[in-house]
């Protein structure tokens, strides 16, 4: 037990943890009886099914298919992002006339409520109507766009969207760290005759090394939790295609009123996102260590 | 080696580009917010201004269609959870930065887990809850409700400002006779009053633009804007002025947003959890 004078940290603590359990917490309980029965609005009874929701959840090709695709726009979203994001830093680390009032904009897409992107950007991308489907696509490339016409114009439907929300942040992860560079450091590289590739290379990546981890998995753990954008534009849709696991958790409830495959998932998505956020934290204090020695 | 010219050039290029980028979506809201219904449709609607201005879309959705009450909604809700999550974050903030006792770090990894998460890992346990407590569609449930993704961001953003905060000037104000909670009554909140007022604002930013437990909690009655904005824009009932009125919610939803935004610019990082890297 702690000491007298800690004790009254216990009692500032308890509010919000009280809350967070309330929320977060005591409700994983029914959630978790829910994946041990069959509950769902169409079966009056609820019956003892054991394991069998997980085994379904882990079998069901559907299911399957939303893990997969997910995980699949993760690893599409990180590579489209980080690099952009990374040049984009490289570029407005160095002052320029105008930076200040350049950040404001390019920030903005930040605070912008996810369901108003996903609205805008559907606007954007109407099949023959939307102008960069318009003006752009058909105007100079001669493409004729629909997003929902298949996985591949959908997904990169939802992928341009949420780059747009989320280049700002990649970008401003990483700018802290380039400034700190000192530039005596970045010129006498350059007097030595080092190309830009062996400075970017030998003196800016190991002090980008940290942020930039740091930005992935934040940028993984959004990733996995996608909903809003897409479920403005496709609803999961054309057919099952870019069913994400959030969109798929939801469906399956608000639609099919199926709560205990729902909860199976639910279960699942909370144990990969707690190893994951493990994970971060864990890298963390190694880089915080670093730093100290 | 480049020209320098060729460069400048270059540069102020790829500025105008990330400039256009990221204002397109938000200017084409606005002008299809302001376009006379029937130019949203059909091939009017690729005209990139407005060639006859009017506010009637708003002045029909927000007071004929009843939306000025969502937005009182959005307030009371994003505003009830800006409180409470301050009043039970500041605290607990205070706590995690002066507690030695070990254990406290791992309830602090598991704050900040809530907010990691993704949100709809708590669509199913929350709509669970509030359904077996009677309280969907009341606003204390999304006040509660809220509280996993806010409350661990408060208690992270409070702790970085709580640290800087040097222990010595507090126990000086003991020696002087000021008890623990007179301490942070009147050194610790006067020393972090700018942090409190960028907390508090980014957890209503959080609140106000959040969709998805709104979902499943608010009833028609209740529900915040974003969740209106959702149900009108994927309900297919409403013709050709659809696209018009879509887009003045949005722009009405986006206002409080820029306020917020113009303000806690700077801090904006801190709170996606960049800040203190």
């Amino acid at each position: 037990m702690p000491k007298k004078e800690e004790r009254l940290y216990l009692y500032f603590l308890l509010p919000a943890t009280a809350i967070l359990m309330l929320v977060g917490l005591v409700p994983l309980f029914p959630v978790i009886s829910y994946t041990l029965y069959e509950v769902s609005a169409y079966v009056p009874i609820t019956y003892y099914v054991g394991l069998r929701n997980f085994k379904m959840v882990l079998t069901d090709p559907n299911i399957q298919y939303s893990f997969a695709v997910t995980f699949f726009f993760t690893a599409l979203s990180l590579a489209v992002q980080i690099p952009i994001g990374l040049l984009i830093a490289l570029f407005i680390s160095s002052p320029f006339r105008g930076r200040e009032a350049f950040q404001v904009i390019f920030l903005l897409p930040l605070a912008i409520p996810p369901i108003a992107i996903g609205l805008a950007w559907q606007l954007l991308l109407l099949p023959e109507v939307g102008p960069i489907t318009y003006y752009i696509l058909h105007g100079i490339f001669g493409i004729d766009y629909r997003y929902m016409a298949d996985f591949w114009s959908a997904i990169m439907a939802i992928l341009v969207t949420t780059t747009w929300r989320w280049i700002p942040f990649v970008t401003l992860g990483l700018v802290p760290g380039l400034m700190a560079i000192p530039p005596d450091m970045i010129d006498s590289a350059k007097v030595d005759g080092a190309t830009y590739w062996r400075i970017f290379r030998h003196i800016m990546m190991p002090l980008l090394k940290f942020p930039l981890m740091l930005v992935v998995f934040i940028r993984i753990m959004d990733c996995i939790g996608i909903f809003d954008e897409a479920w403005m534009l496709t609803q999961g849709g054309p057919g099952w295609t870019t069913r994400f696991i959030s969109i798929e958790i939801v469906k399956k409830v608000i639609s099919e009123s199926n709560f205990s495959l729902s909860a199976a998932e639910t279960l699942i998505t909370l144990y990969i996102a707690i190893v994951l956020c493990w994970l971060i934290l864990t890298i963390m204090r190694r880089g915080k260590l670093a730093e100290v020695e | 080696m480049m020209n320098e010219n060729v460069k400048k050039v270059l540069k102020a290029l790829t500025i105008i580009i990330l400039l256009i980028w990221t204002l397109l979506p938000i200017y084409w809201m606005a002008i299809t917010s302001v376009k006379q219904g029937v130019e949203t449709a059909g091939e009017a609607q690729r005209l990139p201004y407005p060639p006859n201005p009017t506010l009637e879309n708003y002045q029909y959705i927000l007071f004929r269609r009843g939306y000025l009450k969502y937005l009182v909604n959005s307030l009371i809700i994003a505003g009830g959870n800006t409180a409470l999550v301050l009043l039970v974050s500041v605290p607990a903030a205070y706590a995690f930065v002066r507690a030695r006792w070990l254990p406290l770090r791992h309830l602090q990894f598991w704050f900040l887990t809530n907010r990691m998460a993704p949100a709809a890992a708590f669509f199913l346990p929350v709509f669970t809850l509030f359904a077996a407590l009677k309280l969907t569609g009341t606003y204390y449930a999304m006040w509660l409700a809220y509280c996993v993704f806010n409350i661990p961001l408060a208690v992270w953003m409070l702790i970085s400002a709580i640290s800087a905060v040097p222990a010595e000037l507090e126990e000086a104000a003991m020696i002087d006779g000021l008890t623990r909670l007179g301490v942070i009554r009147r050194v610790v909140l006067p020393l972090i009053r700018r942090s409190l007022v960028v907390t508090g604002l980014l957890v209503f930013l959080f609140a106000w633009n959040h969709y998805l437990f709104g979902l499943v909690l608010a009833d028609a009655i209740t529900k915040p804007m974003p969740v209106a904005i959702g149900d009108f824009a994927l309900a297919t009932s409403e013709g050709a002025y659809y696209k018009a009125y879509v887009a003045c919610q949005v722009v009405t939803l986006l206002i409080p947003v820029i306020i917020i935004y113009s303000i806690i610019r700077r801090d904006l990082l801190l709170g996606f959890g960049l800040g203190r890297v």
